[in-house]
């Protein structure tokens, strides 16, 4: 029913899909790029290239421009120039400590929230039989406190 | 770089500047000359078959980028109940010069 494999031909135009991606993207996407980072400062068109090859991480190429001056701002990396072979001077973006905090505490938290995400949605619903004990977690049925959230 | 690449390169900085007016002055300018050094880049390294329209694609609506850049900001409060009108755009200041 759920099949979990990357859909590479999924179909980013369906609002819904794009819906879904987008909330997805808030909160993950910024690790992303701060991992890009880790390694060494990196010029911003470079960034933005890694990222839209990745089918699903950015809306658009352009939007990955202003996500990183929003980082700028946060604290999260900071910018030099830095002269280039061909062309004008280039942008550059290098994490700071804050930044290198962040994404060492996102690379601890994300195997489990992906564990946690995948443990539901990897579960096809599926009825149990009446003397189940144990349910699976997809088919476990909300507490009142829970629905009223 | 063909002329074709150039005016729609010209063409899309032109609605980014009419779509970002309600940005302050220096996070307008941050993105204008963060997109035309984009375009810049990707008309110079262009394929000869690439088309203009492919590139400005793959770069995203302008009103994306403005909603992108504003979105660390709290939302407007409603203008009706506001003491303050909003600033008139050119108050905001000239659109940064364009692309040589």
């Amino acid at each position: 029913m759920y099949d979990m494999e990357p859909d590479l031909a999924m179909n980013p135009a369906d609002p819904a899909v794009a819906d879904a991606l987008d909330r997805l993207r808030r909160g993950a996407v910024e690790p992303c790029v701060l991992t890009l980072l880790i390694s060494a400062p990196a010029y911003a068109h470079d960034i933005v290239r890694a990222l839209s090859a990745i089918p699903g991480l950015v809306t658009s190429e352009g939007t990955a421009y202003p996500m990183l001056s929003r980082m700028r701002r946060a604290g999260l990396v900071q910018t030099h120039w830095q002269e280039s072979p061909s062309g004008p001077p280039r942008r550059y973006y290098a994490l700071t400590d804050e930044g290198s905090l962040a994404v060492a505490a996102f690379a601890r938290a994300w195997p489990t929230f992906r564990h946690a995400a995948d443990t539901i949605v990897r579960t096809p619903p599926r009825a149990e039989p009446a003397d189940s004990v144990v349910p699976s977690p997809a088919t476990t049925i909300p507490t009142t406190a829970q629905e009223s959230r | 770089m063909t002329i074709d690449m150039t005016r729609w390169s010209e063409a899309y900085l032109a609605e980014l500047d009419r779509a970002s007016l309600a940005l302050s002055a220096d996070r307008r300018a941050e993105l204008r000359e963060q997109i035309s050094g984009h375009l810049a880049v990707e008309v110079a390294g262009a394929r000869p078959d690439e088309q203009a329209r492919d590139l400005l694609q793959r770069l995203g609506d302008p009103a994306d980028l403005v909603a992108e850049a504003t979105a660390d900001q709290p939302a407007p409060a409603d203008v009706s109940a506001s003491a303050h009108p909003p600033r008139p755009p050119e108050a905001l200041g000239p659109a940064p010069a364009r692309l040589p």
